[in-house]
């Protein structure tokens, strides 16, 4: 059974944000910016509550910030 | 490297100074022909104020001099000292794997006395085992900030 993966889109989305660089995400999402970097990476996956409020500073539902890939759970 | 990881290595080479200051202490007083253990609690009284003493004022020496460095030095205001929920979740790590060495610290120091050893050997493996689960739980949290999570 693989690893299930939650998979982001931070990157992309900083970029058609004015290019908000990881700092201004950090400080805007009350995070560090390694937070910010090991999410960008896919080495952290972050609380339901600061996934949300992510994807409300991007203005967008929350499953285009972030997708679940469960694997091969099945 | 992030705020916490200079925190936690500064706090990590300072229990390893106390902890060798410890040996070598242990070490002059194993080669008397009898150990006095009026000098061993005594030492061990010294070990815990300067455990405490050192780890506070390496904390606050640690903010000054970051501070200092970054806007002097470096012209800009340092990184973020706040901590956020992956800090807790790798404190907490730490935090675990602390308990894990302690526990079985606990174990090996309570099984010298299956085996006739004296209570001053109890008491001594005990305070090492304290020391050194201080020092994987740092180096853990160490481990776990350099692999992301």
């Amino acid at each position: 059974m693989g690893k299930p993966i939650i998979n982001n889109n931070i990157r992309t989305l900083r970029f058609h944000h004015d290019e908000m660089t990881q700092q201004q995400l950090a400080e805007k999402a009350g995070v560090t910016r390694q937070t910010i970097i090991a999410m960008e990476k896919g080495k952290y996956s972050p609380s339901l509550e600061l996934a949300f409020r992510i994807a409300h500073i991007f203005k967008t539902p929350l499953e285009e910030v972030f997708t679940y890939d469960p694997g091969d759970a099945s | 490297m992030s705020y916490q990881e200079k925190n936690i290595t500064v706090s990590m080479i300072s229990t390893l100074l106390i902890f060798a200051y410890y040996l070598a202490r242990m070490f002059q007083l194993l080669q008397q022909d009898s150990i006095d253990p009026a000098e061993v609690y005594s030492l061990w009284g010294i070990i815990v104020v300067l455990g405490i003493v050192v780890n506070i004022a390496s904390t606050i020496i640690t903010y000054i001099v970051l501070e200092i460095f970054h806007i002097v030095i470096k012209g800009d205001p340092p990184d973020s000292q706040v901590t956020d929920e992956r800090d807790e979740l790798i404190d907490l790590k730490g935090t675990r794997n602390t308990a894990y060495v302690m526990g079985a610290g606990m174990l090996i120091s309570m099984a010298s006395q299956i085996v006739d050893m004296p209570p001053l050997t109890m008491f001594n493996l005990l305070f090492f085992f304290a020391i050194l689960s201080a020092i994987v739980g740092d180096f853990s949290q160490l481990y776990f900030y350099r692999r992301g999570f």
